[in-house]
């Protein structure tokens, strides 16, 4: 059985490190003290694969990525848990590329590969859009079901049955013919640390390269303009030590009869 | 020229839902100058009679389409049938909610039909004279402004960012079926089952404590619940992470697929104010959040900010309050 994980380096939102807008607008330039981390539901990707490995011990686990040169850290710490092997698209610059674009070049790359199941987080938390995973899905006409929080693959009768986190705290039971493309939700499952071992074998693990321009290029339409959102309240700011911010907290449930 | 417009209504458990109508705001807000032609589509294991009582409430026709599959939700065969209904219709935007069925099939129709497809959309702005959508990027610290195509796009609403149409209308009953037939090949619905029922505790508190990731460590919790307990009448809830860690139980987990709340006071301490989370708590009467983070999301929609860290401010407040309380 073979198995791709899908995963995204994104910037840590530390308070310390500034996100902020480029001058036209276009671009978000990062702090000198951001740091970059792999997409944290990403990691519930790669745990269930290695759960999944641990009943189907012939199951091999490649680990990729689409995304700039450092970008490959996220693909080595996916190996560091236990993933065998690790691809990486990489593109020049921007980590901004939309989605459908992303899914293209992923499909690209593996829809000759023979991948029974790919794995995915549900969403990025930079970009939000959860739409690589459907993507591919669609486009290498593979079923997908997004949200799952649990999964049970059944390699002899080529299917796997999961249920997919519904709202109202229902869940969707559904059983999808392999090869097929699941998007996981945080919560599946308790992603492993990167064991010493896996990772002094990440660091030295050649990755396969795949240079973005050597794929058929696929054309980014939406034109985006970015700004810092708008208060939706009046966002009061208290001043002061913590004491008087404490103090006029309480003055203000007070008046809002919230306090006697 | 007129563009046409579909809203897609869901529904589930005999109604529709809410995001659905929140998701027609959109699209009305989004067709220029009001021109352009929308029609609303069904999807429903029995809709006949439930499209009549939408088209006379929304002013607008539909088109009902019987699910058959006992009222399950697939999406193969949703995809297969909306795409050949928007090719047909030659439709240019199709506006749906951004629910967990939605953000299932949308990314996939857009790419079968060649449009662009925008997920979380909050709002509809005007950007140099163009329509643009608007919607939250690295948890709600920025707002990207996207302008869509003309060949058109999926617009995926994020729930309970739009308000719900509730015009009054003349009223209309235009309603035409249609029937899914193709059969599933791929995907096999087996059924829906509840895994937790929703907790009452939520909704009827009028004050919420809600912590965040920024909590840090679960024995930080008894500094929340130290917190609630200053007030007379309250419930601790929590964020998605806070349940994933099961330092919560997912009863108490606000937002998007958690519970959605409206209490007096909804007290956040070291939540981001990602656009999932805000879904479940942004029409609280009053809103105050304590974060770290001077940018942090959440202050946003807050009325009161505090920048501070919480494991200090918390103990600090609980004093204040015992001062100061009339005995
Ligand atoms: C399909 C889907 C559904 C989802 N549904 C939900 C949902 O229902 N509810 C939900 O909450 N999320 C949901 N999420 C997750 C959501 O996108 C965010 O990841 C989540 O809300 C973030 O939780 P958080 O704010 O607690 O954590 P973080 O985003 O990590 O934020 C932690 C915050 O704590 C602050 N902080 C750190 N230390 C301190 C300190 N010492 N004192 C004060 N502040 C501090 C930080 O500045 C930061 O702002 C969903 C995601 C997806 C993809």
């Amino acid at each position: 059985m073979k198995i791709l994980v899908c995963v995204k380096q994104v910037p840590e939102f530390d308070p310390e490190a500034e996100i902020a807008i480029s001058e036209n607008g276009q671009d978000i330039i990062y702090d000198h003290l951001t740091a970059f981390r792999i997409n944290r539901v990403d990691e519930y990707a790669v745990e269930e694969a290695l759960l999944i490995k641990k009943q189907h011990p012939d199951a091999t686990i490649d680990a990729l990525t689409v995304g700039p040169d450092d970008s490959a850290t996220v693909v080595r710490r996916a190996m560091g848990m236990g993933a065998n092997h690790g691809i990486h698209i990489r593109t020049s610059d921007s980590r901004n590329r939309p989605a459908h674009q992303v899914a293209q070049w992923i499909a690209q790359v593996v829809q000759d590969s023979g991948y029974d199941l790919i794995l995915t987080g549900v969403m990025s938390e930079d970009q939000m859009q959860g739409q690589v995973g459907p993507i591919l899905a669609e486009t290498l006409k593979q079923p997908c079901a997004t949200s799952v929080i649990r999964q049970e693959i059944m390699p002899e009768t080529g299917v796997v049955a999961v249920e997919r986190e519904i709202e109202g705290g229902f869940r969707d039971i559904l059983e999808l013919k392999l090869p097929a493309v699941l998007t996981v939700q945080s919560g599946m499952n308790t992603p492993r640390y990167p064991s010493l071992s896996n990772v002094m074998r990440a660091k030295r693990a050649k990755l396969d390269i795949i240079e973005v321009d050597s794929l058929t290029q696929v054309t980014a339409i939406a034109q985006a303009s970015l700004d810092y959102p708008e208060k939706t309240r009046a966002a009061k700011v208290l001043a002061g030590t913590a004491e008087e911010k404490a103090k006029q907290l309480f003055h203000i449930l007070q008046e809002k009869a919230i306090f006697p | 020229m007129k563009k046409k417009t579909a809203v897609i209504f869901e529904s589930f458990q005999e109604n529709l839902r809410i995001a659905s109508w929140e998701a027609l705001t959109c699209a009305i807000e989004f067709s220029e100058d009001g021109v352009d032609e929308i029609t609303l589509v069904l999807m429903d294991d029995k809709p006949k009679t439930k499209a009549g009582e939408l088209s006379r409430q929304s002013g607008y026709p539909v088109i009902a389409i019987d699910i058959g599959n006992g009222g399950l939700y697939n999406s193969e065969r949703t995809l297969s049938m909306l795409s050949d209904l928007f090719r047909n219709q030659e439709t240019t935007h199709i506006c749906l909610a951004g629910t967990t069925q939605g953000l299932d099939y949308a990314p996939g129709l857009a790419t079968r039909l060649s449009k662009q497809c925008m997920t979380a959309v909050e709002s509809v702005v005007t950007e140099e004279q163009n329509l643009c959508l608007a919607r939250a990027i690295y948890g709600g610290k920025i707002m990207e402004k996207v302008r869509v195509d003309a060949s058109g796009a999926v617009i995926v609403t994020q729930p309970g960012t739009f308000k719900p149409f509730s015009e009054e209308t003349s009223g209309a009953e235009v309603v035409e079926c249609l029937t899914i037939d193709t059969p599933a090949e791929s995907i096999h619905n087996v059924k829906v089952k509840q895994v937790q029922k929703e907790s009452s505790a939520l909704a009827e508190a009028p004050v919420i404590i809600s912590a965040g990731r920024g909590i840090k460590e679960e024995e930080n919790l008894e500094l929340v619940q130290r917190l609630a307990a200053v007030f007379t009448k309250s419930a601790v809830g929590g964020s998605r992470p806070i349940c994933d860690l099961e330092w919560m139980e997912y009863k108490q987990q606000v937002g998007i697929t958690g519970a959605t709340v409206t209490p007096d006071l909804y007290l956040a301490c070291g939540i981001s104010g990602a656009a999932q989370h805000i879904s479940g708590m942004r029409n609280s009467g009053f809103i105050v959040s304590i974060n770290i983070d001077p940018k942090a999301a959440i202050f946003n929609y807050s009325d009161v900010c505090i920048v501070e860290d919480l494991t200090t401010f918390i103990p600090t407040f609980i004093e204040t309050v015992e001062k100061l309380k009339p005995a």
